[in-house]
């Protein structure tokens, strides 16, 4: 990086710690621009807290430490209801989703059903195909129904857990 | 937690907090330029503390754990609420027009011109100095508190004096005068 930090650093600063510069820093610091740098920071810095520290504002009043540690202890239960209340909205228009996702399965499998079922009535060919393809649907129906329903189950577990975590947190 | 070591540990952070709040005070104060979110993060900050019940293996540990909190907190709210264009930049701005009137009463000139200086440099650079040279924690320190490793922290530092230095220099030749004397004479 090409930065180049002085050995005396650290024994400069305290040195300027202890108020006291030996002559081997201050000959130092007459030829190493970087320390002198670091020396002039460092009072700066110094000066600049003890002003504030002396300034009116910084004797300003602090809170209790009693106070803070009521207010850290009372907290948790008013997060968690703040929580709960604020995900609320969440939670309902999630599960009202997956209501509405499972309603609509149901709807779309019987709907396409009846529109298949009206073309085998029409079609003789088709009608065979028909029936066919029902027996086979009902006899796979359950295979398909119970993969589903388990997807569903999980989800909506999935939905509680999430909830009860965020209204523990 | 048990009832006599929750007592004990109360016991502990009144004691530390007595000791501590009010540098810990200055430190947010003198980093944010301003009052009211100093006092959020101020609080904020030890309420976390407390939260977390850390274990206390000393008070330089607890210190440097508060600070990192602080430390989080402040960087947090700076990219959250964007602090850096609007209270940092608005205090600037204030500052540089002359309109900055809270608790100016109270303040010294060489209190507010210290601040105009300060408030030149970045956030970042603001705590590394303070750090470094107010507080006096070493490189690995810093590191830890700032989550960086120390050679970077030792770059940033030197990079935030280097500029620091410059600023300071700018504003003694701004008024006539040497850059620092000989024996520091800021």
């Amino acid at each position: 990086m090409g930065k180049r930090i002085c050995h005396l650093e650290k024994k400069i600063i305290d040195s300027l710690k202890r108020e006291g510069l030996t002559q081997e820093i201050r000959n130092h610091l007459a030829v190493c621009p970087d320390c002198e740098e670091t020396a002039a920071v460092y009072l700066w810095m110094n000066r600049f807290k003890d002003v504030g520290m002396r300034d009116n504002i910084s004797l300003k009043k602090l809170p209790e430490a009693e106070s803070i540690w009521r207010s850290a202890h009372a907290h948790p239960r008013r997060e968690k209801e703040l929580l709960k209340k604020a995900l609320k909205p969440i939670v309902i228009s999630r599960i009202t989703s997956y209501v509405v996702f499972v309603i609509g399965v149901i709807f779309l499998l019987f709907s396409n059903f009846q529109e298949i079922k009206n073309y085998a009535v029409t079609n003789i060919g088709a009608s065979k195909i028909f029936s066919s393809l029902l027996k086979t649907t009902v006899q796979l129906l359950p295979f398909f129904l119970i993969p589903m329903a388990i997807i569903i189950f999980w989800m909506l577990f999935m939905a509680i857990v999430t909830a009860w975590e965020k209204s523990r947190a | 937690m048990d009832q006599e070591s929750k007592d004990s540990w109360k016991e502990f952070f009144t004691e530390f907090y007595q000791k501590y709040s009010r540098p810990f005070w200055l430190y947010i104060f003198k980093i944010c330029g301003d009052e009211n979110l100093a006092e959020d993060i101020f609080q904020e900050s030890f309420l976390r503390f407390l939260k977390a019940e850390p274990v206390i293996v000393s008070v330089i540990h607890l210190r440097s754990y508060l600070y990192k909190i602080a430390f989080r907190l402040i960087i947090d709210k700076k990219r959250k609420i964007k602090v850096e264009n609007r209270v940092f930049e608005d205090r600037k701005k204030a500052l540089k027009e002359n309109l900055y009137t809270e608790s100016r009463e109270n303040r010294t000139h060489i209190s507010e011109e210290m601040e105009k200086t300060f408030q030149l440099l970045k956030p970042k650079e603001r705590i590394l100095l303070w750090l470094a040279y107010v507080e006096g924690y070493s490189y690995k320190e810093i590191g830890e508190i700032t989550k960086c490793k120390e050679n970077s922290v030792k770059v940033k530092v030197f990079n935030a004096r280097k500029k620091f230095a410059g600023l300071l220099r700018e504003k003694r030749q701004e008024k006539g005068e040497k850059i620092w004397e000989k024996g520091f004479v800021i």
